[in-house]
């Protein structure tokens, strides 16, 4: 038998008086943010926010509090996730950092690396972004160009990183790259930097995205001269790093929660209305989401044990992005597009928000073809 | 899983294996899953059976999904444990279950010293090899399970698209007291309506495994254009596409066994069997691609697990039906009341977890 089991997801107690808390504290903070400012979800950067999140004690919820952490359970750290996720609110700013950039410090960086970085990840204060697409390196992350060639004192990188989000306003960046010269060895030549943003040679440029928004970039690497401590980890070990980076941030909340609030401005704009069509869409949505859930409660639980679920992370996210691309296409079954009614702007903004956003959400962090090709693994098949 | 369990799946599976080489012999089925006392497994030691929590003795439910079990092993193990609860004799044989539609329950009255029940039981499963078929009604705002003779009933014998014996019921008959016994508050008519839903979700979990492992290990064996179709990206991707299906019928199963205490489990498992009957459409026509056109033969083993998908799928309550009464639920929370709706059904009550 194929084994594809999903253990109970932890219950915590603590973690849903915790849940109580962080709703009090988004009421007050998020009062008055629009609808479409919320569904912006983790794409929406606002600094201030992080800072005060940061005083709560809130990112790095888990890390030790030698660093700066609370020490908290994976459990309340999902919690958290998705009441900021579902909230709408704003955490881009810190959201890498907190998420994958802090956590891959916490195991392979070096002792100053983590005394230096993750305090002030904790406070809000210092933002991350992740450099490994290239122009001819997408899916194909080992095919990465980018070159630290090693000198006495540390390295000088040439190479471009492509669609870096919100480079422009991060203080450093996670730099895969290549670390030797033996192109036929795809993965041993790799190694990841801690890259300061502020180096001289470094140059940021904005790329827009198809709605006109900035948060993808361009990053242009000339000679630049990056110490020897800014090596994250093993000289060669970069491709397994990066691997494991990857699979934390798979399965989470911010995999099916993108499109919430369309659902939600969407049953706004349904009230009133008493019809079986309205009832059996809705009713679908929510049982896609509470099952959803339940699997992503799993995996979190799996991480929280220190195993290792990256067939099951797959499966959270590639089901995951078809709910959240389908949510729209719902909405626009059930209301009549033609005719934008001014007593549902939100509910036009929102979801015109949105359809420019989907096709995103089946290409970041692994496309879809990559996936089911991870899944395809797991089943033996390749 | 603890050594209770494992001993009891392993026992279990080992009898449906050996039934699986018979598939349509019901009649060995029932005797064989009833010498090993599985049918009680729902059922508490004080009433003969073996108190197992609840999560065991369902997933043996999954079991049988899982091989293609020719007896209504599920409705067994539910229709046993009414019987305990209401204080009657268990029927250690074959006793069945049967329901209304929600949206039209059976009469109860009191006639004299005896009962009249009055109404329709659409599609009851396996009555004519059952002893008894019980059902719930509710009367004088007292839920009543009734222990209903199949000799007796007025009966129009049909079968689903597996062919498995599905039973129309009319009702309008004289009951003894003996035969009308009291239920708990929690236990109505609607309570076995999705418990029968619940059962379905297991054998949906369980058969969706087998497809999907049945489907690997063709695809590794069909030899096209040189080499096994497996090979082939494109199938590759069905595949794991097919996984996610089996994957989240599993997860929304098992949502639904750990409500089976809880006092929202309306609403959870309305969200699984309306899961649990879109994996199966989904997971199935991918199967069937992927198997060309031996799938589609009667002999191929494929389709004794795509005629009981397809037909599991619509039983107690279509996607559609839970689909609509999950949604009224949400509507009637309105906007700002989705999300805690959501995170409140994800997390255990008291009574959830004994
Ligand atoms: C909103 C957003 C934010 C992003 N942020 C960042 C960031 O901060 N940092 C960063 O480094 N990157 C970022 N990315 C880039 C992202 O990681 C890449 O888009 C992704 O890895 C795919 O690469 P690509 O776009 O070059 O597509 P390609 O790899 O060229 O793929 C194009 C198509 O071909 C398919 N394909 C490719 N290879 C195969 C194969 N072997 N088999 C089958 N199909 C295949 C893909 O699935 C896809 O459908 C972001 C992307 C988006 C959309």
């Amino acid at each position: 038998m194929i084994d594809l089991s999903f253990p109970t997801p932890p219950e915590s107690q603590q973690a849903e008086s915790f849940r109580e808390q962080v709703r009090d504290f988004l009421a007050t903070e998020l009062a008055g943010r629009t609808p479409l400012q919320r569904v912006e979800s983790w794409m929406g950067f606002d600094a201030g926010f992080s800072r005060r999140l940061g005083e709560q004690g809130w990112i790095g919820l888990t890390w030790p509090k030698q660093y700066g952490g609370s020490e908290r359970s994976a459990l309340e750290r999902y919690v958290l996730l998705e009441e900021l996720l579902a909230a709408g609110a704003p955490v881009a700013a810190h959201w890498i950092a907190d998420r994958q950039s802090g956590p891959l410090l916490l195991r392979y960086g070096t002792e100053a690396q983590k005394q230096a970085i993750l305090p002030r990840i904790t406070r809000g204060e210092c933002f991350f972004c992740i450099g490994m697409s290239e122009p001819d390196s997408g899916s194909d992350l080992a095919a990465a160009r980018t070159y630290a060639e090693p000198v006495d004192d540390g390295f000088i990188v040439n190479g471009t990183k492509l669609w870096t989000t919100y480079g422009h306003k991060a203080h450093y960046m996670v730099l895969f790259c290549r670390t030797s010269r033996d192109h036929e060895d795809r993965h041993g030549g790799t190694s990841q930097l801690l890259i300061d943003l502020t180096l001289p040679g470094i140059t940021i440029r904005p790329i827009h995205d198809l709605s006109g928004a900035h948060h993808f970039n361009e990053v242009v690497f000339e000679n630049v001269q990056v110490p020897r401590d800014a090596l994250i980890g093993e000289m060669g070990d970069g491709w397994n790093q990066v691997l494991s980076e990857l699979a934390f941030e798979r399965s989470g909340p911010d995999r099916f929660l993108s499109t919430l609030w369309v659902l939600i401005e969407l049953i706004r704009t349904l009230q009133g209305r008493d019809d079986d069509q309205s009832r059996i869409a809705v009713g679908r949505i929510a049982a896609h989401l509470m099952s959803l859930r339940r699997l992503s409660r799993s995996v979190a639980g799996m991480l929280q044990r220190g195993e290792n679920p990256t067939l099951q992370a797959a499966i959270v996210k590639d089901l995951g992005a078809l709910l959240e691309q389908e949510i729209p296409d719902i909405a626009r079954q059930l209301v009549d597009t033609g005719r934008a009614d001014a007593a549902h702007r939100d509910f036009f903004q929102v979801l015109h928000y949105a359809v420019q956003q989907v096709p995103a959400f089946s290409l970041r962090g692994g496309t879809r073809e990559i996936l089911r090709g991870i899944i395809a693994r797991g089943l033996g098949l390749r | 899983m603890d050594d209770s369990r494992s001993l009891l799946l392993d026992t279990a599976g080992r009898l449906f294996a050996e039934l699986r080489e018979t598939p349509d012999d019901a009649d060995t089925a029932w005797r064989r899953v009833a010498e090993l006392g599985l049918p009680l497994a729902l059922v508490d030691e004080a009433h003969g059976g073996f108190d197992l929590p609840v999560a065991d003795a369902l997933a043996v439910v999954r079991l049988a999904g899982q091989y293609a079990l020719a007896a209504p092993l599920g409705e067994a193990l539910l229709a046993n444990r009414l019987l305990a609860e209401a204080g009657a004799d268990i029927a250690a044989g074959r006793p069945t279950l049967a329901v209304a539609d929600p949206h039209s329950p059976l009469t109860l009255n009191r006639e004299g010293d005896r009962w009249r029940v009055h109404g329709r039981l659409p599609a009851a499963p396996w009555v004519e090899h059952a002893e008894v078929v019980v059902t719930i009604a509710r009367h004088d705002r007292q839920n009543r399970l009734l222990l209903l003779d199949p000799d007796s009933l007025a009966a129009t014998p049909g079968t689903n698209l597996a062919d498995q014996p599905r039973t129309d019921l009319t009702l309008d008959l004289d009951l003894d007291n003996h035969r009308v016994r009291e239920l708990p508050e929690t236990l109505g008519a609607e309570w076995l309506f999705e418990s029968g839903a619940l059962l379905r979700c297991q054998e949906i979990a369980g058969a969706l495994a087998t497809v999907l492992d049945m489907t690997v290990q063709y695809a590794g064996e069909r030899v096209q254009f040189g080499k096994p179709i497996a090979r082939q990206q494109a199938i590759q991707q069905q595949l794991a596409v097919l996984a996610t299906q089996a994957a989240i019928a599993a997860g929304a199963a098992d949502m639904a066994v750990d409500a089976f205490h809880d006092p929202r489990r309306h609403a959870l498992i309305a969200a699984a069997k309306a899961r649990c009957g879109e994996a199966a459409g989904q997971a199935l026509a991918i199967a069937h691609q992927v198997h060309g056109a031996i799938g589609m033969t009667r002999e191929y083993r494929l389709n004794l697990y795509s005629r009981r998908l397809w037909s599991w799928r619509d039983e107690f309550g279509s996607e559609r039906y839970w689909q609509a009464r999950l949604g009224e639920q949400v509507l009637a929370r309105g906007a700002d009341g989705l999300w805690p709706f959501i995170t409140e059904l994800g997390s255990s009550t008291e009574g959830a977890r004994q």
